[in-house]
């Protein structure tokens, strides 16, 4: 994954665009206080994609309402109110190296049968190729 | 029951039995009569029942759904997530367009019977609970739900309670309401009245002043001190920021956080001298995409075994409870705490 510039970084949580394949690298902490950071950050990075790549192996700790702005990225129904909303549109998120306890978050909540979500489960750092669903023999 | 409509409108009735024949004469019309409509049915109830119900159903018996009653929500929380989760994808995916409403949400039909023994009195008072939050909690699903208690084998109490927690008592098929009904958040306070476990004299304390980062590292380095690792601290650490991250967005923020292990659990306490916390159903509300007040703790409800708030004239406390490394349910059949 190509990382080209740093997005947001307030040294709790740094985002930084990536260009192979084009999303965001999510690194650090997200709760409250570096919530408006995230949310800065998936507006600029996500405006006028058809598709997202968020690469999460470097997420530390992300709270329910944070893990809900970047599933939000699809812009699916519930979503109305959030960053997503304003900007329009629907779109294709792929979610790469997610920690495991956030695997086991969106598995409580439901949130990762979303429409356009899709989690790559394989190995750390190799490259996604295409969307299913799920990706990946990692058993979700 | 009463079935009329696909609005959003929960019913929930309390069907005592005892005999089969009873619980049959219940039961039965109550799934035929949704699979004739074209309505999702789920039958959640002992192994037992459910090859009753299999049997009198016959060649109808393949439409309905089912699951034990044991792995249908480990805990009250987890139930009324399952309850929920069932109607989210059951009614509106569509799948389950009635005649009435073709395309669109059904209604969903559910009999609900819960495992009532062996449980501790605790755990008897907090399914309770349960079954009289649920008429909050899911009042905005389209769910029809009957709950048949077994007077063969429930004590008086739990017999007592049941048209005290749903608004309509179910006989032969037939609905009337309960005189004996309790507004969920009247009885929800009269049943958290008890006070929380005080913390030992040598539990770890800390003094969250809103530094949320500041609050994981201690949980953080308890859990380690507890002997949890991997998913289990993992999870704790999560189940108790989220605590902190509500506690401190109400007036006065911040808590005096304490921690201790007793046998089998990991208690964390906190108490917010000062504080108030009215709503008797925070955390019991399913988290969905478009937020809403208290998701934060419905995910601390959904990671604990436990889960107490009280509110008092002296302050507010949220008492949370894990597994401690000696559990060996997760050892046993790894991902069960949180998946089931």
């Amino acid at each position: 994954m190509t990382s080209s510039y740093a997005v947001y970084d307030d040294g709790v949580l740094r985002i930084t665009s990536t260009t192979d394949p084009p999303g965001l690298a999510i690194a650090g902490e997200i709760d409250e206080s570096t919530y408006p950071g995230l949310l800065s950050a998936l507006q600029r990075g996500a405006g006028g994609r058809a598709e997202i790549h968020f690469s999460l192996g470097g997420l530390k700790y992300c709270d329910l309402a944070g893990l809900r702005a970047i599933v939000c990225a699809t812009g699916a129904d519930g979503c109305e109110g959030s960053f997503n909303g304003r900007h329009g549109g629907r779109r294709s998120v792929v979610l790469h190296e997610v920690p495991p306890q956030l695997i086991t978050v969106l598995r409580i909540v439901g949130w990762d049968s979303t429409p356009g979500l899709t989690l790559d489960l394989r190995g750390r750092g190799v490259p996604p190729r295409s969307v299913g669903n799920v990706q990946g023999s990692a058993v979700v | 029951m009463s079935t009329d409509g696909a609005g959003a409108t929960f019913q929930h009735g309390a069907c005592i039995y005892d005999s089969d024949r009873q619980f049959l004469e219940t039961a039965v019309p109550f799934l035929a009569e949704g699979l004739a409509l074209g309505e999702p049915a789920l039958v959640v109830t002992t192994p037992a029942n459910l090859e009753l119900i299999s049997a009198a159903l016959g060649e109808r018996a393949g439409d309905v759904d089912y699951a034990e009653s044991a792995f249908f929500g480990r805990r009250p929380p987890q139930r009324v997530a399952a309850f929920f989760r069932y109607w989210r994808t059951r009614a509106a995916a569509g799948r389950g367009a009635s005649r009435e409403h073709p395309g669109g949400a059904s209604r969903v039909r559910i009999l609900a019977e819960p495992i009532w023994a062996g449980r501790s009195a605790r755990e008897v008072a907090a399914w309770t609970r349960m079954e009289s939050a649920l008429n909050v909690a899911l009042a905005s699903t389209s769910i029809s739900m009957i709950c048949p208690y077994d007077a063969r084998t429930l004590g008086g109490d739990i017999l007592a309670d049941a048209p005290c927690t749903h608004p309509a008592l179910i006989t032969r098929g037939r609905s009337s309401p309960s005189a004996q009904y309790i507004d969920p958040a009247v009885f929800a306070r009269s049943r958290d009245a008890g006070p929380l476990a005080d913390p030992p004299a040598d539990a770890a304390a800390f003094a969250f002043d809103g530094d949320l980062r500041a609050l994981r590292r201690f949980i953080t380095d308890r859990a380690a001190e507890y002997g949890l690792d991997g998913d289990r601290a993992d999870m704790l650490v999560l189940a108790v920021s989220e605590v902190g991250a509500y506690l401190k967005r109400q007036p006065p923020g911040g808590a005096a956080v304490r921690t201790w292990e007793r046998p089998g659990a990991i208690v964390c306490d906190f108490r917010q001298p000062g504080g108030s916390i009215a709503d008797p159903f925070l955390g019991l509300r399913p988290a969905e995409l478009e937020p809403g007040d208290g998701d934060g703790l419905w995910l601390t409800n959904q990671i604990c075994d436990w889960m107490e708030i009280r509110s008092g004239t002296d302050g507010c406390a949220i008492q949370l409870q894990v597994p401690s490394r000696h559990d060996q349910e997760m050892v046993a059949q790894p991902g069960i705490r949180y998946t089931t």
